[in-house]
């Protein structure tokens, strides 16, 4: 026997067909008000799972990417520090030159050696640059001024461990650590004591000794330029390693997009569709609902 | 044939039988569960006589039949047994996704914060604002692992309560079964019409297939039996009550034995149950992961505020036990570096201990830190192991270029650790490190500019850990959020398949046993006829005697 049709079944029926397309037409209004494939885990499983991973790959590359930030920063202060001093060597050998020149007399080495003793204070400021109330040339220790100039010379109270900075997949060294180029750790003489053995030979209004301080200004000039080298290949290695990351983070970010935004015109047109359907429905059911044997009889 | 009209009175009985049977019909055309009803008309055949034996003697109504067909019925059950189960599911998992968050809040968007934080503090160790930075990601962290848990454990009372309400109206309706099976039984008995109570008890079976997926048995008494798995609930005009133990599962309430749900409403509620519990579970490693891995890098660290005077560990139970299988954290065989350091002169002893979790106890590592000149270990009553320095002097782990305890031991003894806490539900950070941001180790040698503690913590990130299976800590989040929302799709499909079913069922039953109100008019229209024409006859009847009486008058 094929089935009755009674009120109640066609009520039923109809009022399910009207809810699943009121799902759906819900469904698309949300994916299309948010431009978002999901709207919570469960409507796609697979792709919030990967959404997240990329989320977390995004946010470490965006950290490292800050981390770089800091320490350019850092790598740029330390190169304009050592090029100041490279600076106050240039100006120091013209010093020596013309205070080693045995024509010169004691007031003009006197003041002469004043002027010495200004770079020297000079460079001292400069090895004790610090960013923020961080010492730059202390090592680890950066709490402190690293160096300090007394009666003995140049001394140094930071150490020799390098701070290290990992930027991706580099470690990038923002300043050299230990004593040099500025004092010496029992190799050749640092910045510090080359101008203060030019400044006492000035003081001492000594032009052999001024002459045969030139040879330590050299020696510093050396290792200076030794550091600015150190210092411009560890911001070369930082800017590939930033370039990497950039790339990265870029790719990340287009997967990203892929993976959460929805297809717009695509949603769009469902939308419509499916808004049309409803309205259609709509119109089907309230022309059907209303028969009845009665209007007939 | 006399001329007596019986005949025709027995059809204007029918008819007029019928008619009411149609009334009954369309007042409850609209009425849930009511089952469209029949009068049931058979021919009277003749009595005795060579005559009279071959014309009928009208027609009788024998019964008010009900159109329900026990097949259809069964198998809604069933459907609303399984219906009512993925409905319960569904919700609850929809819910629990909500207090998961999606990848761009919550924990997900916390614990990438916190990894991309510890790399900027591993540039700037020393920056007081960047550690502070830091500590704060820390506690965001910790209070969303607090909130989530918070909210499952939440989830899960409000889904006692849930089961205690279905018990309620589970006892309620079979309360009533009970009830209605006595009234049947008499009715059965007596011969009288049972038909609305049927429908009553039907729709009652209905509601509890629903509630607790029960099985339903009519005996040839009229009585209904209803059983849950291996539970009678009704038997006759005996219903056992069901209870709850007060944490979600059931008791049989007259023995006081466990009774399991098989389907229905309350096997969703145990179901729902059990899955927010393994979600926790997961919650709970996954915190658990994170605070091990993070407290292990900062144990074998040298924190900016200087060598530590003193120090004390997490509580053990047993202190003469073997010490691994009483912590929570994977931990081995392992080694590092203790540093005694003249706070006067700067003098630095660096000894190296060896120790093994699987087979040393607390007392053994208290023994051989109080070995170490200038250093104290005593074991407190709570089961602490405290470190002391002679004054003048302070001590540290960290490893200076030699081992880093790669065995976990003193991370997971909460040495120097930022997160405490057991699980997800009360993770927190260090109220110690929390006042002082200075003890946090984030160096591994002296000197406040050393982060590569930090720089170590930042790349846990991307590190397989051991106690998430291998998993990075993001990796393990994304996999415990596609885990939630499969399980919440999968009870959405079985919701949804099983509603479908429902209803093409419900579909069936009203095809055949409710009212359709065309069926009812062209009923009418015939009854109405029958008993015109039956009148009729009557009016033959009299005025064919009348004209006989003519006769004799």
């Amino acid at each position: 026997m094929l089935g009755r049709i009674t009120l109640q079944a066609r009520t039923q029926r109809t009022l399910q067909g009207m809810n699943d397309n009121l799902r759906t037409l819900e469904r698309l209004e949300a994916q299309v008000a948010s431009g978002k494939r999901f709207q919570r885990p469960s409507d796609d499983p697979a792709r919030v799972a990967r959404s997240a991973l990329l989320r977390s790959q995004g946010r470490r590359l965006e950290g490292s990417l800050e981390t770089a930030e800091v320490v350019r920063n850092e790598l740029a202060l330390t190169d304009s520090a050592l090029q100041g001093v490279s600076n106050v060597l240039i100006r120091a050998n013209e010093i020596a030159v013309q205070g080693g020149s045995d024509i010169l007399g004691p007031e003009e080495r006197a003041a002469l050696a004043q002027e010495a003793q200004a770079l020297l204070d000079e460079t001292l400021g400069l090895a004790n640059t610090d960013l923020g109330g961080r010492f730059l040339f202390g090592g680890t220790v950066t709490d402190r001024e690293p160096f300090a100039l007394d009666a003995g010379g140049p001394t140094y109270s930071g150490n020799d461990t390098a701070r290290v900075v990992g930027v991706g997949p580099a470690e990038i060294q923002p300043a050299p650590a230990g004593a040099p180029p500025f004092a010496s750790a029992g190799g050749p003489p640092g910045v510090l004591d080359a101008l203060t053995t030019l400044r006492d030979a000035l003081s001492a209004n000594d032009p052999a000794a001024v002459r045969a301080s030139l040879d330590e200004l050299e020696g510093a000039r050396g290792l200076t330029t030794a550091s600015l080298g150190q210092v411009g290949a560890q911001q070369s290695r930082l800017d590939s390693a930033v370039d990497g990351l950039q790339a990265r983070a870029d790719t990340v970010e287009g997967l990203l997009g892929d993976t959460e935004n929805a297809d717009l015109t695509e949603s769009i047109v469902d939308l419509q569709l499916q808004r049309t359907a409803y309205e259609r429905s709509l119109e089907v059911v309230s022309g059907v609902l209303r028969v009845s044997l009665l209007d007939v009889l | 044939m006399p001329l007596d009209g019986t005949t025709a009175l027995s059809a204007l009985r029918a008819a007029q039988r019928s008619l009411d049977v149609v009334a009954q019909n369309v007042a409850n055309a609209n009425t849930p569960g009511y089952t469209r009803q029949r009068a049931e008309l058979q021919s009277v055949s003749g009595t005795d006589g060579p005559l009279r034996s071959q014309i009928g003697r009208g027609v009788q109504a024998v019964e008010v039949s009900r159109a329900a067909d026990r097949l259809v019925e069964g198998r809604l059950n069933t459907a609303r047994a399984s219906s009512g189960e993925s409905g319960v599911l569904a919700a609850q998992l929809r819910e629990a996704e909500g207090i998961f968050g999606g990848p761009d809040t919550g924990i997900g968007v916390a614990l990438s914060d916190f990894f991309a934080t510890a790399q900027t503090l591993s540039a700037r160790p020393d920056d007081v604002a960047a550690r502070e930075t830091f500590l704060a990601q820390a506690e965001v962290l910790a209070a969303d692992f607090r909130g989530v848990a918070g909210g499952l454990a939440e989830q899960r009372s409000s889904l006692r309560l849930g089961v205690e309400d279905t018990v309620d109206q589970v006892n309620r309706a079979a309360g009533e079964i009970v009830q209605l099976n006595d009234e049947i039984r008499a009715a059965k008995i007596a011969g009288r019409n049972a038909n609305e109570l049927l429908d009553r008890r039907d729709q009652l079976a209905g509601e509890l297939s629903q509630l607790a997926g029960v099985t339903t048995n009519e005996q040839r008494d009229g009585t209904m039996t209803v059983r849950m798995g291996s539970f009678a609930l009704v038997t006759g005009s005996s219903a056992r009550p069901l209870a709850t133990d007060g944490s979600g599962g059931l008791l049989d309430g007259a023995s006081g034995s466990a009774v399991t749900a098989t389907g229905g409403k309350l096997a969703g509620y145990r179901e729902a149950d059990a899955a927010l519990g393994e979600l926790g579970g997961e919650l709970d490693e996954l915190a658990r992961g994170v605070r091990d891995s993070v407290n292990g890098v900062l144990a074998t660290g040298y924190p900016a505020s200087g060598p530590a005077s003193s120090a004390s560990s997490r509580p053990v139970a047993v202190l003469g036990a073997t010490l691994g299988p009483q912590l929570d954290s994977p931990v081995g065989a392992t080694s590092f570096n203790v540093t005694l350091t003249n706070l006067g002169t700067g003098a630095e002893t660096t000894t190296t201990i060896t120790f093994n979790p699987e087979n040393q106890s607390l007392s053994d590592l208290s023994g051989e830190l109080d070995g170490l000149t200038n250093l104290s270990a005593n074991l407190t009553t709570d089961g602490r192991l405290e470190l002391q320095a002679d004054a003048g002097f302070g001590f540290d782990f960290a490893p200076r270029g030699g081992p880093d305890d790669p065995g976990g031991v003193l991370g997971a003894l909460g040495f120097n650790g930022v997160f405490e806490g057991e699980g997800a539900a009360d993770l927190s950070v260090s109220s110690a490190v929390r006042a002082d941001s200075r003890l946090l180790a984030l160096g591994q040698a002296p000197g406040s500019g050393d982060g590569r503690n930090a720089g170590e913590i930042a790349d846990l990130a991307e590190a397989g850990l051991p106690g998430l299976a291998g998993r990075n800590p993001g990796e393990a989040f994304a996999s415990l959020l596609s885990e939630v929302g499969d399980r919440a799709a999968s009870a959405n499909a079985r919701l949804e398949s099983s509603s479908g079913l429902e209803a093409s069922l419900e579909e069936r039953r009203s095809e055949v046993s409710g009212v359709s109100l065309e069926e009812e008019v062209v009923d009418m229209l015939r009854f109405q006829r029958s008993f015109e024409v039956a009148a009729r006859y009557l009016r033959v009847v009299d005025e064919l005697s009348r004209e006989l009486t003519s006769l004799v008058g």
